[in-house]
């Protein structure tokens, strides 16, 4: 019997020692009884000969499992195994082993410790990962850039207009088409004159207070914010998508801005934010909408004289008032409660234009 | 009288290129290198610290297992994990995501073991305008795993590194 237990042992050290693995036989106290000079190798702080040696003083994967350890040996538990050890080499490149570690049963409480090498397989996976591990945090860093400049999109361009470039990339180009639209224009009266008796942040924190007033109005009725000019702000309802009533949607944001601001006045009372009234002016008509600019920089636009008149009839309105065009307020019909202000003159035309003073809108339903 | 020597086993948990390599690194050799490379399997390192304990101070041997991070928990892990006095969960303060699986890589260590302390690191403090998590959302992780001690660190400056080791050798001489 125990010649086969001698022949078992001589079998599985003869099969180590032509596969190139390191082996060691340890008692129970994982000091080391016998080993063949690969084990030596892998071993840390430099020992010719592990024999007699504690391995967890060689070997410091051991510490802390010793008594781990000695519990596999006495009751011949199941192999236990720590694989991809590293040991660093003079090139830098380092060598891997596989430890593993079975009780020998036949043996009494002996352990069998294999090493074997693997640094072949752990290199390939170490070139795989590392690649792998690199396109992941590639497209970590791309969403966050992308989460970025979507953010920048949407707060520095219109945004319909921003979910359309989105979409479709290729219509950032110059260039637009004619289309209808209605255009609304708000802006600050005696701003100059607030702007000079206040200090440069208290003077854009106070604008931008009101313009997110006006701001909000204008997207409660899905129009597009074309931009901030000064003290002004331009919108356009029926660009660039089409939106059916676009004049009513304008005329009920005017009204909207006003209600709002009016709220926002009395909010304001006894706060240190000083309060702005704002004239807006109201005028439907043909514009052209597109992208104006080089390619340098490209802004969107709504051009023409609809545009223009706009500006102008806002220009005439009153901190407070809403006044409409011709053109807007035949495309409200009877819902319009207006009073006629009679008609302004504008440069370079001949033809009076006649102006109303929007003050309701009847069934027009609110949001 | 010359001080005891203590043996100890800490972990380096924590997703990849979280800096846990560069932590022990620069713990141990005091080097810094901003290259990726990323780490198969582990390396088992040792550094030399001397621990204040019951009014004296105790010599420990710390025994830095730096693994490979990101991988799916399984039985390779447990053997690397067991007999584990302490660990020290990291996450890189630039990417909000490495912190969510910090409760990942408690529960898999506390599985091995449960009376073993944890230090809570978020890494590359450094990188001031990429910073993605802040001091609150890792102490509230901190807390939620057995109020466990968190920093944030540096492996580039340095900043912390020696205290957050030194924080877990203290506390596991405390839990001995």
């Amino acid at each position: 019997m125990d010649d086969v237990k001698d022949f078992d042992l001589w079998l599985r050290l003869r099969t180590a020692r032509r596969q190139s693995i390191a082996y060691a036989l340890t008692d129970e106290h994982l000091t080391v009884l016998m080993c063949n000079q690969a084990m030596n190798e892998w071993a840390t702080g430099g020992v010719d000969d592990l024999v007699g040696q504690h391995l967890p003083d060689v070997f410091y994967e051991l510490v802390g499992i010793e008594d781990f350890l000695y519990h596999l040996a006495i009751n011949h538990g199941d192999t236990f195994a720590i694989p991809r050890i590293y040991r660093s080499t003079s090139d830098g490149q380092g060598r891997y082993f596989d430890l593993q570690i079975e009780p020998l049963a036949e043996f009494g409480t002996t352990l069998l410790v294999l090493a074997m090498d693997v640094t072949e397989q752990a290199l390939m996976e170490q070139r795989l990962r590392q690649r792998r591990n690199e396109l992941l945090l590639l497209q970590a860093q791309l969403s966050k850039a992308n989460e970025q400049l979507t953010y920048l999109l949407h707060h520095f361009v219109p945004q319909e207009v921003a979910r359309k470039l989105v979409s479709d990339p290729h219509l950032l180009r110059p260039g637009g088409e004619q289309r209808e639209a209605t255009v609304l224009f708000a802006d600050a009266r005696d701003f100059t004159s607030m702007a000079e008796s206040l200090p440069p942040d208290q003077v854009l924190d106070t604008l931008n207070a009101h313009f997110e007033v006006i701001a909000d109005a204008i997207r409660k009725y899905d129009g597009t914010l074309i931009e901030y000019v000064g003290d002004m702000v331009m919108a356009a309802f029926n660009v660039p998508d089409d939106q059916p009533g676009h004049a009513l949607l304008g005329a009920q944001a005017a009204l909207d801005i006003q209600r709002g601001l009016a709220r926002f006045a009395d909010e304001c009372l006894g706060s240190n934010m000083p309060v702005l009234h704002f004239g807006v002016g109201l005028n439907t008509g043909p514009v052209i909408a597109g992208y104006q600019g080089t390619r340098h920089l490209y802004k969107f636009a709504t051009l023409g004289d609809t545009t223009n008149v706009a500006f102008h009839i806002c220009s005439r309105a009153a901190g407070g008032q809403v006044l409409i065009s011709q053109h807007s307020m035949e495309r409200l019909g009877r819902r319009a409660h207006v009073t006629p202000l009679g008609t302004i003159h504008l440069k370079r035309r001949r033809a009076l234009l006649p102006i109303y003073e929007l003050l309701g809108l009847e069934d027009a339903g609110t949001r | 009288m010359e001080m005891p020597l203590l043996q100890k086993k800490v972990c380096l948990l924590g997703d990849f290129a979280v800096g846990k390599t560069s932590l022990v690194r620069r713990f141990v050799y005091d080097r810094f290198d901003d290259k990726y490379i990323s780490t198969i399997g582990v390396k088992v390192s040792r550094k030399s610290l001397i621990v204040p304990h019951d009014g004296g101070t105790v010599r420990m041997n710390m025994l830095l297992w730096d693994m490979a991070g990101g991988e799916d928990f399984s039985h390779v892990h447990a053997s690397y994990l067991r007999g584990a006095a302490g660990a020290i969960l990291v996450c890189d303060l630039t990417r909000a995501e490495t912190l969510e699986s910090m409760s990942r890589y408690a529960g898999d260590f506390w599985s091995i073991n449960p009376t073993s302390p944890l230090v809570i690191v978020g890494n590359k403090v450094d990188l001031k305008d990429m910073r993605a998590i802040t001091d609150a959302e890792l102490q509230a992780v901190a807390e939620s795993h057995a109020r466990s001690p968190w920093f944030t660190s540096s492996a580039k400056t340095g900043e912390h590194v020696e205290e957050l080791f030194q924080a877990l050798g203290q506390l596991i001489l405390a839990t001995r």
